[in-house]
């Protein structure tokens, strides 16, 4: 029976998450060759990692100018945030000692949500829906409202400035005043947008907070910011106008500063649990070697089986105590969407109606230009809203690495 | 009697093969299609089992639009006896105001048809939508690629209607989230800008989010 009851107990760890129906084949090799690797990642990793994979798949999307699968794969991911599941799933194994948190269904952290929202409000501008673009910059900064430190809680300062931009070239200057107030407020030297400026420009540059599963046994999750170039500056210059693009929203910065998650104290007391059964198991490991060592020594062998048995005995609780200590799992869940950049700079401006070329330059800390994306933008008509958004360098992760632990 | 250092030998090479299970596990796919055939649901009930969300969803349009098609029929103004009136109701100043994605004409088309069937040509709608497809088919008229003659005038509307869906989210950190949400109609006279309907539907969701993602 104890025997069993021990196997039982160490099966609990081989329950599955909900499955996840993978796409088929053939719908995958009918995708653009460069997502197909995401597209594979997304049916190999199945719901776990459902949300990452089409986060990341949108973004990619995007970058390719596949507007379309964007939409769809961004919009899967948003239907998935926007699920309550309450204390089902995956939910309850993150919280046992038993699995990591990465055993959970990944809905990334705040400003991961956020950033699925940016990326699908950018879309809707795109496509140019401003209601529902709007609507997705204020989602975003929902998804910042928590944070256990209250200075940081909703201090997104680029949706703010997205939000008020959209209700601006909606003509609803009344939705407007309360985003401009907040932009102000978090940051007073930004230029807020005006019912004037219809051209967005957006620039992204460096790449996503990197996580890392830090302190005893992993458990808490710390940042460091992503490799790569950190910029200083973006210009944009439109018909022979040079502006410089205002770094609004530093992602490092917003990932860093949220302070502490609930899940952050279920992962110390897995930590606590696991040293109490480690220190339990190498005490009674070594009580029970000692008992094998002294019986040997004892005289008549009654008394000498007696002792081993005992000491054998002991020693075997240790072992399985030690091996109940190393199945705890306190680590914290390091899976994140890396294609975020590190930085989003923003402008708007004013553009007559025609075809604009503009010319966006990236430059380094020491002020010399790195990197340049030029694109034509067309305004159909006065004061018709559009975007032009660019990144350095088209960069392709989805499925990439997905057979790796994240 | 097996000797107790045999127990324990026993015991950890019975628990071996469950560590092995464990540590091998690799996804949670089901190698299927489909695994379970599509079934019809009342869009006017929540999904059973579905864990939903604490925004818009199926049966709060499908019992908002029936509220408000059912106020509307009994507003004097509108349902008149004399001439039946001519509506306008599309999307077009039905405004999302909210912190929520949604296709408005999920709103609007559901309000438009079931008014249009209730009303049993009581009213008469005009759509604005597919007003190119009109002008398409005049023009073959006028250039005599169909039979019939164009149409000098075309029919003007008498009322329009226009609205706003508004949110307020919220909630806390230890979890709770919840949604107020407040849907608006109104009818607007098109000859004097009057307003002669204005109907609300609201309501609040809650929910608690597991600890895991908060």
């Amino acid at each position: 029976m104890a025997m069993m009851g021990i196997g039982m107990w160490l099966a609990g760890g081989c329950a599955s998450t909900p499955a996840y129906r993978p796409m088929p084949q053939i719908m995958v090799e009918d995708k653009p060759t460069e997502l197909q690797p995401g597209y594979q990642a997304l049916n190999q990793e199945g719901q776990r990692n459902y949300v990452l994979n089409q986060v990341e798949l949108g973004i990619d999307a995007l970058q390719l100018g596949k507007h379309e699968l964007a939409r769809e794969a961004l919009d899967a991911a948003l239907n998935e945030i926007e699920v309550v599941w309450g204390s089902a799933r995956g939910a309850r194994d993150a919280r046992r000692v038993w699995f990591s948190e990465g055993r959970k269904i990944f809905k990334g952290e705040a400003y991961e949500r956020a950033m699925a929202y940016y990326y699908r409000g950018l879309l809707y501008i795109m496509a140019n829906d401003l209601e529902n673009a709007r609507a997705c910059f204020r989602s975003g900064i929902f998804q910042d409202a928590f944070a256990e430190e209250e200075q940081h809680r909703s201090d997104l300062a680029s949706f703010y400035y997205l939000e008020a931009w959209c209700s601006l070239m909606l003509n609803d200057n009344v939705a407007a005043s309360e985003p401009l107030r907040w932009l102000a407020q978090i940051r007073p030297d930004a230029p807020p947008p005006t019912a004037a400026d219809n051209l967005l420009i957006i620039g992204e540059s460096g790449s996503a907070p990197v996580k890392l599963a830090a302190g005893q046994g992993g458990a808490a999750l710390t940042y460091r910011r992503g490799a790569g170039r950190r910029d200083v500056s973006v210009t944009a210059k439109v018909n022979n106008r040079v502006v410089t693009l205002y770094p609004a929203e530093d992602l490092f910065w917003q990932a860093s500063t949220r302070g502490g998650r609930p899940i952050d104290y279920i992962l110390q007391d897995k930590v606590v649990f696991k040293e109490r059964w480690e220190a339990a198991g190498s005490s009674l490991t070594n009580l029970g070697l000692a008992g094998i060592l002294i019986g040997s020594q004892l005289g008549g062998s009654g008394n000498r089986d007696k002792t081993m048995g005992v000491g054998a005995g002991l020693a075997a609780i240790g072992i399985i105590a030690g091996a109940v200590a190393d199945k705890v799992q306190p680590q914290a869940d390091t899976r994140r969407i890396r294609n975020f950049p590190d930085t989003l700079h923003v402008i708007a401006m004013p553009a007559e109606p025609g075809s604009h070329h503009v010319r966006v330059e990236f430059k380094s800390d020491a002020g010399a230009t790195y990197d340049t994306v030029e694109k034509e933008v067309t305004v159909p008509a006065p004061r018709s809203p559009n975007v032009v958004w660019t990144r350095p360098a088209t960069t392709i992760v989805s499925g990439r690495y997905y057979n790796q632990d994240y | 009697m097996i000797p107790s250092t045999w127990r324990t030998c026993l015991v950890l090479a019975a628990a071996l093969p469950l560590f092995v299970a464990c540590t091998t596990h690799r996804t949670d796919v089901r190698n299927e299609p489909s695994q379970r055939p599509s079934r019809y649901l009342d869009p006017a009930t929540a999904t059973p089992g579905s864990p939903g969300s604490i925004g818009m969803e199926s049966q709060d349009i499908v019992s908002m639009t029936d509220e408000i098609m059912r106020d509307m029929l009994a507003n004097p103004i509108i349902n008149r006896q004399e001439k039946p009136a001519v509506i306008v109701m599309d999307a077009e100043y039905f405004t999302n105001d909210s912190s929520q994605r949604m296709n408005k004409r999920l709103i609007v088309d559901r309000l438009r048809n079931e008014l249009f069937r209730a009303a049993n040509g009581r009213l008469r709608f005009i759509s604005r939508e597919q007003q190119q497809m009109v002008d398409e088919e005049q023009a073959k008229r006028t250039t005599g690629q169909v039979d019939g003659s164009p149409r000098i005038t075309f029919p003007t509307a008498d009322y329009r209607l226009s609205g706003r869906f508004q949110d307020l989210r919220g909630g806390d950190v230890q979890g709770n989230r919840d949604s107020y949400m407040q849907v608006l109609f109104e009818m607007i006279d098109l000859n004097s800008g009057e307003l002669v309907y204005s109907g609300m539907h609201e309501f609040k969701k809650s929910a608690y989010e597991s600890i895991i993602y908060q």
